[in-house]
């Protein structure tokens, strides 16, 4: 978009703000009642409670509590009955006469303390009374009690069990969110976004289950303070920490154990909550091919793989209006393999090594200015790095004493620092405003190469190549306000206005956001939305697999910003304890960019990035459809998504339309999850999913390059070349798989305890990984699928105290 | 843990399913693919310079990926070069198929012009394609090259059994060539060393002291010059500013071995330098790109080789060339 319009309106956005704010810090109460406000909080540890309702029953009316637990909401003078409710609590109702603006924390107790409803929540703020569509969430009780690989719970396994959002293989935990791929996602953990979310090469997120509070996922319908992604908002929010007592747990499985331990540092004012995890991958194999290597006794191996991360979170109440949270994050995966060969005087190493590290660091304010205006600043970094190298050295121990080395090390690396300011503003009954800005400082390190060379007989060589150091600043400022249009109809109306600057060039770009949410007379309701959505930064991938050596860089003037438009309308009711909706979208996508054919990571590790990647087009459409119960003893939902994913690159397929990886024509998903007791839990989960789309080798041809230039003609070598098949041409078959999960947990006198026996893949169908061409005995070809994962059972073991 | 709470009957039905998902695993085959039946296609090469007194050209037919006999060879193919002028040559079938070589026309010196060239063959639909003469710059005609060489160094080690005595010759030189780079085209070139023996950079080190020339850029990561295994030597291309081919600066270094050392000095350092065609030159890098993936073979991203060949693979490319004999001393 031009200067001519983002600068005028950019303005318009900022002077709104500024008179919002203005007029809600001078708050009077008028004859259209008072402000009920407050904290929504757990009552057993004082966590704040993150999407709790309150509901006005008198005005049929309500809130929902934000990412701080805080809510505000006008009601009229006089006799009020207010509701406060939340999935997994028991619901508290008050009646009081309003008489001016009242502050009212409220707690809620757990409903797991309750005999007879184990998961309980009644529900004001129901599907259909929310303007928001194609949010998901999935409680964290439900998440624990999923079965999982190796007994090790995973956040974004469990999200791939929505409709709408897809795993990229066997066992990884990418997300595909609506035809999108995985750098279109934006991840944040406690506000930060984070750049790279796997551990063991994408087999597990980097998100330990038991230090996380809350996560929901929006992808479309995107209201005007989410940007920067094309396809999705993950939110995960850490614990803050119990505030009232000291808790923990020990979670052994087979592939890591974890802890957790939380508690007050000062009661009911400040606490604390540290969570670290460790895979125990390397103490496992090591001796098995140490074992294997025994028969050669001049050889020693040392291989090795591990990951970590840790979790820990501060916050403190500063005063009754205003609270800091201090958040880290830290992993790190460290996979390599050394080798000594000692032969005679000689002796030769190996060493290869390849590792990946992600930080993040957040501080948030909350202030809560009046009952009306809440706000909340946020100074955020966020780093992810990228190593590999490998070293060769030899010596040999004589009279010469001679001795070279060789050394290649690569590395790349993202790095953002951010300041973020966010208004919530509560006007009236009518209008409840959001507005901000953010400014993000981005380096980028799209790759360079050290070599190093040392001998004894020769001068030594370290030089560093590749790809310069690029940074960028990337500004939004956004304005939403949630109305009330008339009884039936409730809307969401935004802008979202960001520039890029890099390199010198200036990317403006001013993004509409609309939702309508259109109360049908029997209680459902129509739901429709429109986003315009811009990114600046491209994940330079390969489709096939989701590695560490996937790299992040900046739009330029070279390779430009990826844009979508999605549309979305659906339908939504509850019916007794059962959600329904069902949601039809269409996204069309632009500036996406592709390895050009013949390309791979490996030609960015000496040449320019932009020299490698083409950009193109792409379209998303499809319906979902999802049965969800929340509540109850039995709970679980049924999700179907019918779905087309295409992509257009001029360079690629010769500029013709193509399905992408990730197009999966049907993807359904059954999860079902029963408490038969206080000590017994079940979960079932079934999923089905078309499969991947794939080029392969269709055919071969002979050719003949000349020998010499110069010389005869007929001198000549003769090449087989593989022609492939149209882009994405062939299927992988498809995916479908069942996992059971048995929980049997007894309460001791100083702690409780829970075995988890899960087995993935019940009925043993082996799922397609990856594919190669094979010569049979009798000397024919075929290419053959291979999975990696058939029927795995695990056992963890779990304590509480 | 005690033996009331450890559920026995599960850990061992754990175990069991463990083992039938080892087992499972062990044969590892989800299923097969299917294909579609392969239709065939011509594949045409005729790579040749405009020059030369011999055109071979060859036709073969595509196969089936799972097809285990591969690409076959059409012996009664017949090509046909015509001129835009309308002169044409025309040869094939089983009369001048020579064993080893293709089919050859013997005696051919093709005109300036556009060229097409026709394969035919009973099945197939005809595949057509085209080339201009010259194909590119004629460095040996109106837009010669222009070049300095400079002897850097040379070492003689000797060494001697008590019988024979055997030198080891290393010369290095400097070479700079100024390439004619034409504003308004790209052109393409391909320099490499003339090898006198068959030896490979891997191979023994007694067979690279036979006798083995290298040729180099003198400047790391120049994004003009790539090298190309299947030219075993170095393609050069133009970037989009004239002159942009001037004062190019390679290294030369030669290694031979032999007990007459004069007949070691005087074996000059020889390199082949060829203008290729536009065609020519996207063969040769596709090939190149899909010979030697490199991201290896799973993480690149697949590629169609380039083909000006009309209803088929392969390719009708020209070049000119010449010799560069480096002084010995």
């Amino acid at each position: 978009m031009s200067r001519f319009l983002f600068l005028p309106t950019t303005l318009a956005v900022a002077c709104v703000m500024l008179l919002a704010s203005a007029n809600a810090l001078q708050a009077q109460s008028s004859s259209e009642g008072y402000q009920l406000s407050g904290y929504i909080l757990d009552a057993a540890s004082g966590e704040a409670l993150i999407g709790a309702t309150v509901w006005c029953t008198s005005i049929n009316a309500g809130v929902s509590s934000n990412t701080y637990g805080y809510y505000s909401l006008q009601l009229p003078t006089g006799p009020q009955k207010v509701s406060v409710s939340f999935i997994g609590f028991q619901s508290q109702s008050y009646e009081f006469d309003l008489k001016d603006d009242q502050k009212m924390d409220v707690e809620l107790a757990s409903g797991v303390a309750i005999q007879e409803a184990i998961v309980t929540g009644e529900s004001f703020n129901r599907i259909e009374d929310q303007v928001q569509m194609s949010k998901m969430e999935i409680p964290m009780d439900q998440v624990r009690r999923l079965p999982a690989i190796g007994g090790e719970v995973d956040l974004l396994k469990s999200l791939q069990l929505m409709p709408g959002v897809q795993s990229g293989g066997e066992g990884t935990s990418g997300l595909y969110v609506r035809g999108g791929s995985p750098d279109q996602n934006l991840i944040v953990l406690d506000g930060v976004p984070l750049y790279s979310v796997s551990h063991l090469f994408g087999f597990f997120s980097v998100f330990n289950a038991d230090a996380v509070k809350q996560m929901s996922i929006t992808k479309g319908g995107f209201p005007a303070r989410y940007g920067g992604r094309l396809s999705s908002v993950l939110e995960v929010n850490m614990k803050d920490g119990n505030m009232r007592e000291y808790h923990g747990t020990a979670n052994v499985s087979i592939l890591a154990s974890k802890f957790t331990v939380e508690g007050p540092i000062v009661k009911d004012k400040a606490s604390f909550m540290l969570s670290g995890r460790r895979t125990y991958l390397d103490l496992l194999l090591n001796p098995v091919i140490n074992s294997i290597n025994a028969n050669d006794p001049s050889v020693e191996t040392d291989p090795r793989y591990f990951f970590y991360d840790l979790n820990g979170k501060v916050n403190w109440k500063v005063g009754p209006k205003d609270r800091v949270y201090l958040s880290v994050f830290n992993g790190k995966d460290d996979f390599g393999l050394a080798a000594t060969e000692r032969e005679g005087v000689s002796t030769s190493t190996f060493d290869f090594g390849l590792d990946w590290k992600n930080q993040v660091l957040a501080a948030r304010w909350n202030h809560e200015w009046n009952s009306k205006l809440f706000s909340n600043l946020t100074l955020t970094q966020s780093e992810y790095n990228f190593n590999t190298g490998i070293q060769f050295s030899e010596t040999e121990n004589n009279a010469d004493s001679t001795s070279s080395s060789f050394a290649s090390l690569y590395r790349s690396g993202i790095i953002d620092y951010a300041a973020r300011m966010d208004f919530s503003n509560a006007v009236n009954n009518k209008h409840y405003l959001r507005y901000g800005g953010n400014i993000t400082l981005r380096k980028f390190n799209p790759g360079a190469t050290t070599l190093q060379f040392q001998d004894s007989d020769f001068p030594g060589i370290d030089t560093t190549f590749g790809s310069s150091e690029l940074q960028s600043v990337e500004r939004f400022l956004y304005l939403e306000d949630e109305v009330q249009l008339s009884d039936r109809v409730k809307a969401n109306f935004g802008v979202h206005a960001t520039a890029l600057q890099v390199n010198g060039t200036f990317f403006p770009s001013l993004q509409p956001r609309a939702a309508l949410n259109w109360k049908m007379k029997d209680g459902s309701a129509l739901k429709f939305s429109y986003a315009q959505m811009q990114q600046f930064v491209h994940l330079l991938t390969n489709e096939g697999l989701s590695l560490p050596t996937d790299l992040w860089v900046p739009a330029t003037d070279e390779v430009t910003p990826q844009l979508s438009t999605q549309y979305a309308a659906g339908w939504a009711k509850t019916f007794g304890e059962i959600e329904v909706s069902i949601e039809g979208y269409y996204k069309a996508m632009d500036g996406l960019i592709s390895y050009r054919e013949g390309a791979s990571f490996g030609n960015t590790f000496n040449s320019r990035w932009e020299d490698q990647v083409t950009q193109g087009q792409g379209n998303a459409y499809g319906l979902e459809w999802l049965f969800q119960k929340k509540i109850g003893r039995t709970t679980g939902w049924i999700g179907y998504t019918l779905s087309w994913a295409n992509r257009q690159f001029d360079a690629i397929n010769s500029g013709d339309w193509f399905p992408y990886t990730y197009d999966r024509r049907h993807d359904a998903s059954v999860v079902l999850m029963h408490r038969f007791s206080d000590r017994i839990d079940f979960s079932a989960t079934w999923v089905y999913g078309t499969g991947r789309a794939l080029t392969l080798p269709e055919s071969t041809f002979r050719t003949f390059l000349p020998s010499s230039f110069t010389t005869a003609s007929s001198d000549f070598d003769a090449l087989n070349v593989e022609v492939p098949s149209e882009k994405n041409a062939y299927r992988t078959s498809p995916y479908h798989r069942a996992d059971l999960s048995l929980t049997l947990s007894k309460e001791k006198a100083a702690y409780s305890r829970s075995f988890i026996f899960s087995i993935y893949n019940v009925y043993n169908n082996l799922n397609p990984f990856f594919s190669l061409v094979e010569e049979d005995v009798d000397g024919s070809l075929s290419i053959v699928e291979y999975g990696i994962f058939p029927i795995i059972p695990s056992i963890a073991w779990r304590a509480e105290f | 843990m005690n033996r009331k709470s450890l559920p026995s009957p599960l850990l061992f039905a754990c175990l069991a399913l463990l083992f039938i998902g080892c087992e499972r695993l062990g044969n590892g085959v989800v299923q097969e693919i299917d294909f579609p039946t392969h239709t065939p296609q011509l594949a045409v090469t005729l790579i040749s310079r405009p020059t030369t007194d011999t055109l071979v050209a060859r036709a073969h037919t595509s196969a089936g990926i799972l097809d285990t006999t591969g690409s076959k060879r059409l012996k009664n193919a017949l090509f046909t070069l015509t001129h835009e002028g309308g002169t044409s040559y025309t040869w094939g079938g089983q009369t001048d198929w020579v064993n080893g070589i293709g089919h050859v026309l013997p005696n051919v010196e093709l005109g300036s012009g556009s060229w097409t060239l026709q394969c035919e063959e009973d099945a197939f639909e005809t595949a057509t394609a085209t080339q201009m003469v010259p194909p590119q710059i004629d460095s040996l005609g109106d837009y010669a090259y222009a070049m300095t060489t400079a002897l850097n160094s040379m070492d003689v080690d000797e060494y001697s059994d008590g019988e024979v005595t055997k030198y080891f010759l290393s010369r290095s030189w400097t070479l700079e060539l100024t390439l004619p780079d034409r504003p308004s085209s790209r052109d393409f070139f391909i320099l490499k060393a003339q090898q006198t023996n068959e030896g490979e950079e891997e191979e023994e080190e007694e067979e690279f002291w036979e006798n083995s020339t290298w040729v180099s850029p003198d400047i790391e990561d120049d994004t003009r010059i790539e090298y190309n295994s299947l030219a075993d030597g170095l393609i050069i291309e133009d970037v989009s500013d004239a002159n942009s081919l001037n004062s190019l600066r390679f290294e030369v270094d030669q290694y031979s071995s032999g007990e007459d050392l004069e007949a070691l000095l005087a074996n000059r350092a020889t390199l082949e330098l060829a203008a290729l065609s536009p065609e020519l030159y996207e063969y040769y890098r596709t090939l190149e790109l899909i010979a030697n993936p490199s991201g290896g073979p799973l993480f690149t991203e697949p590629l169609l080789a380039y083909s000006n060949i009309s209803s088929g693979f392969g390719c009708f490319g020209l070049y000119t060339s010449c010799v560069i004999s480096l002084p010995g001393e």
